[in-house]
């Protein structure tokens, strides 16, 4: 109730100036609210709960759907973890493994008993693989040549015979085009087993036309593994190689263009470039003790593209004896092969880094922690997936195989 | 309690609520609308039936501890009166507050002295348009719901997002504006 009067004069002259609804509002108005139902709405805890089970829900189908969205692991799993054949003749008895990228396979029943090493084209229309001679003839000092076939292994052709290259031709690569295969090559006068050999790489058209040496002359030893093209065709990245140990070394590139070299500082062995080939990982080894216990580092390593900036993703202690002892209870004698011994210390650490197509992740291998009194005497490798968002590590296979290759398909 | 026994009938989607819902807050919502749209009736008329709407499909969602109905439906109402405006603004049309409106001065309500009615709407539009002219949208908005719609400081606060003393302070310095106006007009 207004009391004073200038409220009072206002009132009458604020609702003398309104207008009256115009004619029909009534109507209309009932009409509109005719069609129109209360909501129901939800209460607070309601809103809660419900949106607590979708986050619950999202979690959990973004957690089973991140490897599906990267893409599928192919692992191979060629042998058993008993020992003799995982301790460096693994490739012998294996049936489908992958390794690098690189894939392992024994041939054909109705083929000679040999080893083929093969790579498929880009285009998935052919493919490349190193094969030597006769089965039962030991390798070296044999003739190694690369040939190319169509993916059932007809239309055989041999690439470096057909280019008049002689000696030892191993480890084709196919550049990102399919038009260029890259590949290791040594004379056989320079190669001398068990001693390592003075490879170095090759340029080959796809066709077998046009072969040439792409390391310049008097590079150091190539290291025959692992040679790898940069995602844009320009440039090859590999190792050299001691000759004495026959171990890859310090990583390089080399212009596919003008052959020049190129160090890549703080790059380890089995680097790979990532798919937008911006930066590598790869495994580095640092000798080094821990509670007393002399060893060596393996070390999951990211770096930009020329090697700069090292980011340290997964590392990995082995101690040389527990090497050893790992060693004599997978094949229950002595080593007696510096070979073995450097490879069952290479696998027992995080090894072949595999990128994720949208490069978001980087799979590897890696044995559990070796534990003398565990269970875990059999040195299982198992893949691990390093998330490079999240900084998460997760395992990805729990069997009891040797794990002897990843790679994302 | 009238109120609470409307909104209660509104829940259950009562035909016969809705249409005490029009009778008795429709000619309220359209004059507290035309007021602030300048007396162009058709906008104030779309707003008004648009806040019922809403006011029907949100009934739920009224709180009586929070506010009174009155309070809570010229709260909706003035959203709607915010989004016509802001529609007349995108249409370019002329600016509310200079637009006359004499023309609604042909909705007459039925009179035996037409003239003396038109006489004084007519000298009360004069002197609204001269309010308008010294007092903020806000302080004419608080008058109306003071003056017009009786509503208390704590649901004019409710209504326009204020405290009861922002409120207050704002009526205040209206009436002083409007005390000076309505003086000089007198003059």
């Amino acid at each position: 109730m207004l009391t004073d009067p200038l409220d009072q004069h206002l009132a009458a002259v604020l609702k003398a100036a309104r207008p009256a609804p115009p004619p029909g509002w009534r109507s209309q108005a009932l009409a509109a609210m005719s069609v129109v139902r209360p909501r129901r709405h939800p209460n607070l805890v309601t809103i809660i709960v419900v949106t607590l089970i979708l986050l619950a829900l999202a979690a959990g189908a973004y957690a089973a759907a991140r490897f599906l969205l990267e893409g599928t692991l192919q692992v191979g799993s060629a042998v058993s973890s008993s020992g003799q054949a995982a301790a460096g003749h693994y490739f012998e008895v294996a049936t489908r493994v992958y390794r690098d990228g690189l894939e392992w396979h024994t041939v054909e029943p109705s083929m000679p008993r040999y080893l083929a090493r093969r790579r498929i084209s880009p285009d998935g229309k052919t493919q490349a693989f190193d094969r030597w001679g006769e089965p039962g003839v030991p390798w070296p000092p044999q003739e190694l040549d690369i040939h190319r076939a169509n993916p059932d292994g007809s239309q055989e052709v041999n690439l470096t015979r057909k280019a008049g290259l002689g000696g030892v031709n191993c480890h084709p690569v196919w550049s990102p085009d399919g038009s260029v295969i890259a590949f290791a090559h040594v004379d056989l006068g320079t190669y001398k087993w068990p001693c390592y050999a003075r490879f170095q790489l090759w340029l080959m058209n796809a066709d077998g036309s046009a072969a040439r040496r792409l390391t310049p002359q008097g590079s150091p030893c190539c290291n025959a593994w692992g040679a790898q093209w940069s995602p844009d065709g320009s440039s090859i990245r590999s190792n050299w190689e001691d000759l004495v140990t026959g171990m890859a070394t310090e990583a390089f590139t080399v212009d596919v263009q003008t052959g020049r070299l190129q160090a890549l500082p703080n790059v380890g062995v089995s680097a790979v470039w990532s798919p937008d080939g911006s930066r590598i990982a790869s495994i580095c080894y640092e000798p080094g003790t821990v509670r007393g216990k002399v060893g060596w580092w393996n070390k999951l390593v990211l770096t930009n593209a020329d090697g700069s900036h090292p980011r340290v993703l997964v590392q990995q202690f082995i101690a040389d004896a527990d090497v050893v002892a790992r060693y004599c209870q997978g094949i229950g004698k002595p080593p007696d092969d510096y070979d073995r011994l450097a490879d069952v210390r290479r696998y027992a650490g995080p090894s072949f880094p595999a990128w994720s197509p949208s490069g978001k992740q980087i799979a590897f291998l890696a044995a559990l922690p070796y534990d003398p009194d565990g269970a875990n005497y059999k040195c299982q490798i198992e893949v691990w997936v390093y998330d490079l968002k999240t900084d998460e590590l997760a395992r990805i296979t729990h069997d009891d195989l040797w794990q002897t290759g990843v790679r994302w398909k | 309690m009238l109120d609470l026994d409307l909104v209660y009938r509104l829940q259950r989607a009562d035909s016969a609520a809705y249409a005490e819902l029009c009778d008795r807050f429709g000619p309220r919502l359209h004059g507290f609308a035309a007021s602030r749209l300048a007396g162009d009736g058709e906008i104030a008329r779309d707003a008004m039936v648009q806040a019922l709407v809403d006011a029907v499909r949100n009934i739920r969602r009224f709180n009586p501890r929070k506010a009174t109905f009155s309070a809570w439906l010229y709260g909706i109402a003035r959203r709607q009166i915010g989004l016509a405006q802001r529609r007349q603004r995108r249409k370019g049309s002329v600016p509310a507050s200079a637009q006359i409106s004499i023309h609604s001065l042909s909705d007459l309500p039925a009179s035996e002295n037409v003239a003396d009615d038109l006489a004084n709407r007519l000298d009360a539009k004069q002197q609204v348009a001269l309010l308008a002219e010294s007092l903020t949208a806000l302080e004419l908005e608080v008058l109306n719901l003071h003056c017009v719609e009786e509503l208390s400081m704590k649901e004019i606060g409710r209504v326009i997002g204020r405290s009861e003393a922002g409120v207050e302070s704002v009526l205040y310095r209206a009436r002083q504006k409007a005390r000076e106006r309505l003086a000089a007009y007198a003059d």
